[in-house]
C-alpha cells in the first residue's frame, strides 16, 4: 500500500487539516516509510485470535448513580476562546448565500 | 539538602521536624532558577501553590498530625496531566495558555500525600515523540550530556529528577514514554499495570495504553509514590483495587528473550546488559532463555493502535471549547486553520496514519488486525511470565542520541520504541533500571517485564541490582544542583 495524492488529500479532509505544497510532499513521504514498516502486520498470522481493543484484565470501575457538581465547575465555559451571554460563538455554519 | 536528596529521606526529615518544608522548597525553586535556563526541563512553576502546600504541610507537623508519606517532597509533574488554574499545554502550540478548571487525580493525591508540586514539565508534543524534541516550547537537554536528547516523552522530567532538581517526578507512557527517559538519564522509571493509577485528568494520546507513571533515582521512592497515586478512581473507570501481587515463593528468576540482542543494539547496551544480567545471578537471581515476541511486528501493532486512537483523541481540538483558536470566516475553515497552526508535524504525521487505518476499506487489513495481534502478543507475554519472575530486555537499543539526530527521520526515532511498546500493548507493568557502565559513559536502561498488578516483584529485582551496583548514587557530570 502506497499513499496516492488523492488519497492524501482525502485523509487530510477526514482529519480537518490542511497542508501546503511542501508539507504534502514530506507527509507523503513518512507516512508511506511507516506503512511499510506497519506492513509486516498483514503476514502476521493472527487467525482465530479475538481483536483487544482494551487493556487485558480491565474490570471496569462503577461510581453510583448520582448527581455531582464536579470536576467542572465553576464554569466550563470559561475555557471557551470567544462566548456571549453563556453561550460559546463560533463563525457561521450555514453560507448566506446558500440560504 | 534537596538536591539528590530520595523523597524518603526529605519526608522522613520533615516529618521528624528536622527539616521544614519551605526550606526545602525554597532551595528547590533556587536550583529551578539556575540550572532550568540551560536544560528547558520545566515549562512553567507554581511556586505560589508549592508555597501554599509547604505551608500546610508545616502546620500539620506543628500539630502534631501526620503530614502525609510525601511531606514536603518537592514534585515535579509532565505538562498532559490536568493542574487547576496553571498551564497545561502538552507542549502544544492548540493548548497554549490552557488552564484546566480541575486536578488530575495523581495531582490531587499526590498533595493529599504532602508532595509540593513545583511545576511542569516539558515533553514530546501530547507524548508524541521519542526524544522531547516535538515540543512546541524548544527541545529538553541531557543533564549527562546537554548535545543529547533527554528521551521521550516525558523527556522535562526524567531531566528535571537526572539533574537533581526534584527526586520524584510524573510522566506518562503510552509506548515507553517514561521508561526510555529514564534509561536515557540513569533513572528508575516504572510504568505501572494499566488500571493501576487513575488516568483522569491525564490528556489523552491512546486511551487503551496510556498510564501514568514515575520517575525517581531510586526503587524505594518509586514504591512511595505508587502507593500514593494507586487505586481505583471513580473519575476513570478502567482504574482498579486489584490488591499488589505479592512476590511469589521460590527463587527470583529472570527471562531472557531468545535472539534479541542478535542485531540492530548498540554494543555499550549489549554490555551493560549482560553485566546486570551478571549482577542480578550474584544476588542469587536465576537467568534462563524465554520464547518472547517478534518486537519489529509488534511495534507495527502498536503504531497502529497508538494512531488511531490518537486520530480519534485529538478530534476534540478544534478551537471551540477550549484552548487556541485560529479565526476564519466560516466553522470548518476556522476548524482546519487551528488544527494545521495548532498541531506540529509530528501531530498531524499520526493523526493521519490513524485515519488512514480507521478509514474504510484498511480499518479489517490494519486496525482490525492490530488489534488481533495485541491478543496474540499478551497470551504470549502470559505465557512467558508463567515460568519466570519477569521478562528482562534493553530498553532502548541505544543510549541517547543527539539532539537533531533522529529529527528528520521519523521511522528511524519510532524505532526507538522497539523494546518498550511490549507492556502498553498488554497492560503489563514494567520498569527500566539504570544497568551498569563504565565511569564516564552515557547512562543505559534495563528493562523489566512482569505480571499485572505485580510491581512489588519489579521494584524488589530494580533494588537487588542497586544493591550489587549502587547506580543510585550515579550522578551527571556536571550541572548538578549543588
Amino acid at each position: 500500500m502506497s499513499l496516492s495524492d488523492e488519497d492524501l488529500t482525502h485523509l487530510l479532509t477526514l482529519a480537518r487539516l490542511s497542508a501546503t505544497e511542501a508539507d504534502r510532499v514530506r507527509l507523503k513521504r513518512d507516512v508511506n516509510d511507516i506503512l511499510r514498516f506497519v506492513e509486516r502486520l498483514l503476514d502476521a498470522d493472527v487467525a482465530g485470535e479475538a481483536p483487544m481493543s482494551h487493556g487485558e484484565g480491565t474490570v471496569g470501575t462503577w461510581r453510583a448513580d448520582e448527581a455531582r457538581s464536579g470536576p467542572f465547575a465553576p464554569d466550563p465555559l470559561e475555557l471557551a476562546p470567544k462566548r456571549r451571554d453563556g453561550h460559546v460563538v463560533v463563525p457561521r455554519v450555514l453560507d448566506r448565500d446558500a440560504t | 539538602m534537596t538536591g539528590g536528596d530520595s523523597a524518603r529521606a526529605i519526608a522522613e526529615g520533615v516529618r521528624a521536624g528536622r527539616l521544614r518544608a519551605e526550606s526545602v522548597l525554597e532551595r528547590t525553586l533556587d536550583d529551578i532558577a539556575r540550572v532550568n535556563p540551560s536544560l528547558n526541563a520545566f515549562l512553567c512553576l507554581c511556586p505560589e501553590r508549592a508555597r501554599a502546600a509547604a505551608a500546610a504541610v508545616s502546620a500539620r507537623v506543628a500539630r502534631g498530625e501526620d503530614p502525609g508519606p510525601l511531606a514536603g517532597v518537592p514534585v515535579a509533574v509532565k505538562d498532559n496531566l490536568a493542574t487547576r488554574g496553571l498551564d497545561t499545554t502538552c507542549a502544544s502550540r492548540v493548548l497554549t495558555g490552557h488552564r484546566p478548571v480541575y486536578d488530575a487525580t495523581v495531582v490531587t493525591r499526590l498533595e493529599a500525600a504532602g508532595a509540593l508540586i513545583v511545576g511542569k514539565t516539558n515533553m514530546d508534543e501530547f507524548g508524541m515523540g521519542s526524544s522531547t524534541e516535538t515540543s512546541a516550547f524548544g527541545p529538553t537537554r541531557n543533564p549527562w550530556d546537554e548535545a543529547r536528547v533527554p528521551g521521550g516523552s516525558s523527556g522535562g522530567s526524567a531531566a528535571a529528577v537526572a539533574a537533581g532538581l526534584v527526586p520524584l517526578a510524573l510522566g506518562s507512557d503510552t509506548g515507553g514514554s517514561v521508561r526510555q527517559p529514564a534509561a536515557f538519564c540513569g533513572l528508575v522509571g516504572l510504568k505501572p499495570t494499566y488500571g493501576r493509577v487513575s488516568r483522569s485528568g491525564l490528556v489523552a494520546y491512546a486511551s487503551s495504553l496510556d498510564q501514568v507513571g514515575v520517575l525517581t533515582r531510586d526503587a524505594g521512592d518509586a514504591a512511595v509514590a505508587l502507593a500514593v497515586i494507586e487505586g481505583s478512581d471513580p473519575g476513570d473507570m478502567t482504574s482498579h483495587d486489584a490488591p499488589p501481587k505479592a512476590p511469589r515463593a521460590g527463587g527470583l528468576r529472570l527471562g531472557v528473550p531468545k535472539g534479541l540482542l542478535e542485531d540492530g543494539v548498540d554494543e555499550a547496551v549489549r554490555a551493560s546488559f549482560e553485566e546486570a544480567l551478571a549482577a542480578w545471578r550474584k544476588q542469587g537471581v536465576d537467568t534462563v532463555e524465554v520464547p518472547f515476541v517478534d518486537a519489529e511486528v509488534s511495534l507495527a501493532a502498536y503504531y497502529v493502535v497508538a494512531c488511531a486512537e490518537a486520530s480519534s483523541n485529538l478530534a476534540r481540538y478544534d478551537g471551540v471549547r477550549y484552548g487556541r483558536r485560529v479565526e476564519a470566516r466560516d466553522l470548518d475553515d476556522m476548524i482546519r486553520r487551528t488544527r494545521t497552526e495548532g498541531f506540529g508535524e509530528e501531530v498531524r504525521r499520526r493523526i493521519l496514519l490513524g485515519t488512514f487505518v480507521l478509514s474504510s476499506g484498511y480499518y479489517d487489513a490494519y486496525y482490525r488486525r492490530a488489534m488481533q495481534l495485541r491478543r496474540h502478543v499478551a497470551r504470549a507475554t502470559d505465557a512467558a511470565l508463567e515460568t519466570v519472575t519477569a521478562v528482562v530486555l534493553p530498553t532502548s537499543p541505544a543510549p541517547a542520541f543527539r539532539l537533531g539526530e533522529r529529527t528528520t527521520d521519523p521511522l528511524r526515532m519510532m524505532l526507538s520504541d522497539l523494546f518498550t511498546i511490549v507492556p502498553n500493548l498488554t497492560s503489563h507493568p514494567a520498569l527500566s533500571v539504570p544497568g551498569p557502565v563504565p565511569e564516564g559513559q552515557l547512562p543505559v536502561g534495563v528493562q523489566l517485564i512482569g505480571r499485572r498488578d505485580g510491581e512489588a516483584e519489579l521494584l524488589d529485582l530494580a533494588t537487588r541490582l542497586d544493591d550489587a551496583t549502587r547506580y543510585s548514587a550515579c550522578r551527571p557530570p556536571a550541572k548538578e544542583a549543588s
